[in-house]
């Protein structure tokens, strides 16, 4: 029951403010108008704002274009080409570690599952507190994906 | 020790002599410390400190790999024997194209805990294995699934009978609907072995607790909706709920008062969160979040103190009580990441965190406040 009435409360608090925030400017107004909405990784942010200079703050200001993030610099179409690509392809000049971050963004929806025997509770940015060096993957033996 | 430091140098020279040109690296740097108002949350309310130092290290021998390291010492200055040093290793390999509708992520670790006098019983290491994949149907529209498996050992030759393997399969959804709108559905089946007692036991032998060897199944399903209100502001609310099977005439064996419990943190239940991000503040990152939990433990026995003779003593199995919690948690959280040249950034953070539990077992009524300070350099 406490349950229930939490949720009723959670969920009225935010469509409340839905419904009262600010329409304009939104997140779409940056985007191209063919560009969809998409948050695989749950933030409440679209995932297709560029982040310029990789501090981890949208950069709302950069004109994107359509699926900037998620195009292959080679345009390659089979699933598992960039492989040959490192072999071949050496006029891309990316470092590896940006490619696999590319490659990384497009799984972002895959890194973490919210299942399990472990706990939930270690929500944000300071779970793991009090538990210290715990704050990986497993506590006390019991893991969380 | 020896040889294996050794090892470990023949492997970075080898790593490093047959780095490909375009391999790189990563680094990330992370001190941390603060101040915590229940240690071991619990209605003792034990007060302590902490400061944590972690260093990873990523490497990067193929664009659709990355090998990381990382190693974490924690240290606390009353509980000074919980003070602990913890290790890992995890490879990832993702060999699809960012162009495909299909994305393979596949990864590999190993963590290493071991602590200090009177807990290294807790010492334990575990094998991460993980498979999943997503299809990306529409621009609007991806479907996901994927397996885990965890096998936990705990390593001392007194350790506690808490060896466990953990399967899981899953397969989730996420849809962009009416603009803005995100909705994220999971489910999932988990299953792993445990030891108990048998609970209609009228007496218990610490020395010799006739453990059992048993299984028992978990499913849960949660929705998750997001969207933004406004330009700089994200808002997401996650209910989850989650189902033991095969529990009912089981006692585990609790070996400590929650906290490094194996079954510390095993429950099922409902829960419910709400999490906010907002870039509102020029080059500040503020987040924060509300949770609530309706959880109910497995049968769980512990030691409990018996005032008639100032001691503690083992109550019967089949008087151990199911315990049930009711457990709030709010936490805000401030970030300011400062960029420096050769992509380095270098992060200050400020966590404060509060957490109350109701609990059928008064043991487990307590309020925590945590505050935390921390300092991140990564490139």
């Amino acid at each position: 029951m406490k349950l229930v009435l939490a949720g009723l409360t959670i969920l009225t608090v935010v469509f409340s403010i839905t419904a009262g925030a600010e329409e304009p400017p939104s997140q779409e107004a940056i985007l191209p108008a063919n560009s969809r909405f998409i948050d695989l990784d749950g933030d409440g942010f679209n995932d297709n704002i560029p982040d310029v200079n990789n501090d981890g703050i949208p950069d709302f200001s950069v004109e994107m274009t359509q699926e900037s993030r998620v195009i292959s610099p080679s345009g390659e179409s089979d699933i598992f080409g960039s492989l040959m690509n490192d072999v071949f392809l050496p006029e891309l000049k990316l470092p590896y570690s940006q490619k696999f971050n590319r490659l990384k963004y497009c799984a972002r929806d895959l890194c973490k599952s919210r299942g399990g025997f472990g706990s939930d509770e270690a929500f944000g940015p300071g779970n793991g507190i009090g538990q210290g060096a715990l704050s990986g993957h497993c506590l006390g033996g019991i893991c969380h994906f | 020790m020896r040889l294996s430091v050794n090892f470990l140098l023949v492997l970075a020279c080898l790593l490093i002599l047959s780095m490909p040109i375009r391999a790189d690296f990563s680094y990330e740097i992370n001190l941390k410390g603060g101040y915590t108002g229940n240690l071991l949350n619990d209605s003792l309310g034990m007060e302590d400190s902490y400061s944590t130092s972690r260093a990873s290290f990523k490497y990067y021998p193929l664009s659709t790999l990355e090998i990381g390291l990382s190693s974490e010492y924690t240290y606390y200055s009353k509980t000074y024997g919980l003070s602990n040093l913890l290790y890992s290793g995890t490879v990832i390999h993702i060999p699809t194209v960012e162009s495909s509708p299909v994305t393979v992520y596949l990864s590999a670790g190993y963590d290493r805990v071991r602590y200090r006098e009177n807990i290294e019983s807790f010492d334990n290491k575990t094998i991460r294995v993980k498979a999943s994949l997503s299809y990306r149907v529409s621009s609007g529209m991806r479907l996901r699934t994927g397996s885990n498996l965890a096998a936990t050992r705990y390593v001392n030759a007194d350790s506690i009978s808490a060896d466990n393997d953990q399967y899981e399969l899953f397969a989730g959804a996420n849809m962009s609907f009416l603009g803005s709108n995100s909705l994220d559905i999971e489910t999932g089946f988990s299953f792993t072995n445990y030891s108990f007692i048998n609970d209609s036991l009228e007496w218990f032998n610490p020395v010799d607790p006739g453990l059992r060897d048993g299984h028992f199944r978990s499913f849960y399903i949660s929705p998750r909706f997001s969207r933004p209100l406004g330009l700089k502001t994200g808002i997401s609310v996650t209910y989850k709920y989650r189902h033991f099977a095969n529990i009912n005439r089981a006692v585990v064996l609790g070996y400590a008062t929650g906290f490094l419990s194996p079954w510390a943190l095993v429950f099922d239940g409902s829960s419910i969160v709400l999490q906010l991000k907002s870039y509102l503040v020029p080059h500040v990152v503020v987040s924060a979040g509300a949770g609530y939990w309706d959880k109910t433990y497995l049968k769980t026995l512990e030691r409990v103190y018996n005032p008639s003779f100032h001691g503690f003593e083992w109550p019967p199995p089949n008087q151990v009580p199911r315990r049930k919690d009711y457990f709030t948690r709010l936490y805000l959280s401030f970030q300011r990441p400062i960029t420096f040249g050769f992509n380095g950034v270098l992060e200050p953070t400020v966590t404060v965190d509060y957490s109350h539990n109701n609990s059928s077992l008064a043991t487990y009524d307590y309020s925590s406040t945590t505050v935390t300070v921390g300092l991140t350099y990564r490139r």
